[in-house]
């Protein structure tokens, strides 16, 4: 096969659409991952310094890897 | 009493407060058997108004990049369809969100204690760096309260220096807000401890 016919020519074929859906999808992975140590770091604090507003943190926690987890799987089937 | 000296009547109630004498609600870990926390610390609130402006920043930022690229003929969307300009929103406000939760979880839990027994430093530096830090009042030499720099002097907060014999040589309290008065209170914790005999928690 003569290596023009290779070409780069596939590069024209991914839309603008794939690209983002490939970054959001890698970015929400590690996001996700970021929100997950977040909440355990509010755990692990909460631990050693219980106050009136380790319940709300904790709270808070689990929603925002909830919501993370959530965009990450309907980007990935609706985007 | 001069008025900007500790009051042992009031207890703070505020789960938020930078300055808590006698926090409601609040206790630590290792905390003994009748060991009281006379006062909390966190970094004193002004030192959160360039991560506010950071905030806020970020929060622009999607409605200011199209404006902008525009003017050079530029349409960022284009080739988008509107439900996929909206994920993209959901993703950065997502961003903005864990961006604030971190910066406040990074204040809150940021904090130094001083108790009738000891100081306790809980240092938070990063995500995946976290340190705490005791030292008995009976092992602490020497207190030195800084106030340095404009917004310092104006907003009444500073560093105070603690130099202890305990494992950690120094305890830094950093952007504590009335840090003389702090200092006072650390210096008559620790005369009260002398007094006492050795082992007593009172």
């Amino acid at each position: 096969m003569p290596i023009e016919g290779v070409g780069l020519g596939f590069i024209n074929n991914i839309s603008a659409a794939f690209g983002i859906k490939s970054f959001l999808l890698l970015f929400l992975v590690f996001y996700s991952v970021f929100a997950l140590l977040l909440f355990r770091q509010v755990q692990i604090m909460n631990q050693k310094l219980p106050t009136s507003l380790s319940p709300t943190l904790r709270f808070v926690g689990i929603l925002h890897v909830g919501v993370a987890l959530a965009v990450l799987f309907l980007i990935a089937g609706i985007f | 009493m001069p008025h900007h000296d500790l009051d042992h009547q009031v207890h703070s109630k505020n789960p938020l407060a930078m300055f808590a004498p006698q926090p409601l609600g609040v206790s630590f870990e290792s905390q003994e058997k009748g060991e009281k926390i006379i006062l909390l610390l966190r970094a004193h609130i002004v030192t959160l108004v360039p991560v506010v402006l950071e905030i806020i920043f970020l929060i622009f930022l999607p409605l200011l990049v199209p404006w902008v690229l525009r003017v050079p003929g530029i349409n960022l969307f284009a080739n988008l369809a509107a439900r996929q300009v909206f994920w993209l929103y959901v993703s950065w406000y997502l961003f903005v969100f864990g961006f604030t939760f971190y910066k406040f979880i990074f204040w809150y839990f940021n904090v130094y204690l001083l108790t009738n027994e000891r100081i306790v430093d809980f240092d938070f530096r990063g995500i995946l760096h976290k340190e705490t830090s005791y030292a008995n009042l009976n092992q602490i030499q020497d207190v030195s309260p800084k106030i340095i720099g404009f917004f310092g002097t104006f907003f009444h907060f500073g560093n105070i220096f603690v130099q202890t014999a305990a494992a950690k040589p120094e305890f830094e309290f950093h952007h504590v807000a009335r840090p003389d008065s702090v200092a006072k209170e650390i210096l008559e914790q620790v005369r009260l401890e002398e007094g006492e005999p050795p082992g007593v928690i009172a």
